[in-house]
């Protein structure tokens, strides 16, 4: 019986539709070997240049586990740390419209230095007047940013959410990380 | 009744850029072909990512003919073409990423492309690694003419625009419907009929089941007792 099984045409199959599969697997672990350490590099040249046009100044960003830091606002959605200092943050809030995801660039100063938005469902454009407001405000002076008139509930929230990245600044800041 | 009919590699090449091209006269492949023949770049691109999965499908299919058996056919091309273009794929990322962000989904689903599955059907598993090499660069190539002579007219009318360098005179009387899915249809339609123009009457226009009508009548030693050929006389019997 065993050797009926053996030499039956749905063996064959098996063996060999498995073994097509086995050297496919190898070729892709082959290949995935080479080419991961390329792709990596490439994400992370391509976050920190994303990350750049919030802080210019900065080269190099770490990513911070913001599941540690309990305290921060519910908007701060992620978080990294950069080598002068600084951080930058990404927050997602509701507007006049839900999805309004903002990116704030923060010195080892606490002061924003750049501020800009990445997703709102606002009129196109419109967004870029927020993020300018907002530079070069600190803890102290964020609540006297003016709101944009036509626009008044999202850009109360923009500046709601660059004063929560101010905020987790200092937090993490205070925690040395 | 013997086919002796030769093919050379330049009938071969030929075949699927324009008697068989297999976007304007198979009307295969029709979905990448109107998602990403928008721009230059992006068809270039599509055509010969796709070409590179041809040759090497057909190649490794053609070895490997005699080896799989027919109950499990189709299941192993798909694993062999899904391994290829997961290898493309992850080179692209690698290399060249501007171009993976730029083809998007539309990479992965070479997998399921009817040209890549069809000549592994209708011609790798029955002919020599040589021929299905070639006849993988020549439906490659047909493919990537194909895409980058819509792309040419769907950027250059329609965004005024050609290879992403803007044409400043066109850029007032650029018509924005032929970058949408209706405005390519349309010039699919145009392309599909300027290619019957060229061709006609140097390609089959009739589906023929017989010896005449099938790719491997020039190998084939079956002599008409295959099983298309006997289903084209039974139809002739019923008729």
């Amino acid at each position: 019986m065993m050797a009926n099984l053996l030499k039956s045409k749905y063996t064959k199959s098996v063996i060999v539709l498995a073994v097509i599969c086995l050297i496919s697997a190898l070729l892709l672990a082959v290949v995935n070997f080479v080419t991961a350490p390329v792709i990596e590099a490439a994400e992370k040249e391509a976050t920190n240049k994303a990350l750049r046009e919030v802080r210019a100044d900065a080269n190099d960003f770490t990513a911070l586990d913001l599941t540690a830091h309990t305290d921060l606002d519910a908007s701060v959605t992620e978080g990294y740390s950069d080598d002068l200092g600084g951080y930058v943050f990404k927050l997602s809030t509701t507007g006049f419209n839900p999805g309004l995801v903002i990116l704030v660039g923060i010195d080892e100063n606490g002061v924003v230095r750049g501020a800009k938005c990445l997703a709102s469902g606002e009129t196109l454009g419109a967004e870029k007047t927020y993020g300018e407001s907002t530079v070069g405000a600190d803890l102290g002076t964020i609540d006297t940013v003016a709101t944009v008139s036509g626009v008044t509930k999202t850009t109360l929230a923009y500046r709601n959410a660059v004063k929560a990245a101010l905020e987790a600044a200092k937090i993490i800041g205070e925690k040395g990380e | 009744m013997t086919m002796e009919k030769k093919c050379s590699a330049k009938d071969l090449i030929l075949n699927g850029i324009l008697f068989e091209n297999p976007v304007f006269v198979l009307v295969l492949g029709t979905c990448p072909t109107l998602a990403v023949s928008t721009t230059l770049l992006g068809a270039i691109s599509m055509g010969l990512a796709a070409m590179v999965v041809l040759m090497c499908s057909n190649a490794v299919i053609s070895l490997l003919r005699k080896v799989i058996p027919d109950t499990v056919r189709i299941p192993c091309y798909i694993v062999v073409i899904a391994a290829f273009v997961t290898l493309v794929q992850m080179i692209m990322h690698a290399y060249l990423p501007d171009l993976y962000e730029l083809l998007g989904i539309y990479l992965a689903l070479i997998t399921v492309n009817c040209i890549i599955l069809g000549r592994a059907e209708m011609y790798a598993n029955k002919n020599s690694v040589g021929k299905s090499v070639l006849d993988g660069l020549g439906m490659g190539l047909g493919f990537t003419v194909a895409l980058a002579l819509m792309a040419t007219v769907r950027e250059v009318l329609g965004s005024a625009t050609f290879f992403g360098i803007a044409i400043p005179f066109l850029e007032p009387f650029k018509i924005a419907f032929l970058q949408q899915a209706p405005g390519g249809f349309f010039v699919f339609g145009l392309m599909i009929a300027l290619t019957s123009f060229v061709t006609k009457g140097k390609y089959p226009k009739k589906k023929s089941f017989s010896c005449e009508g099938c790719p491997s009548a020039a190998v084939c030693k079956s002599h008409g007792a295959c099983e298309c050929a006997s289903a084209d006389e039974k139809k002739g019997d019923e008729a």
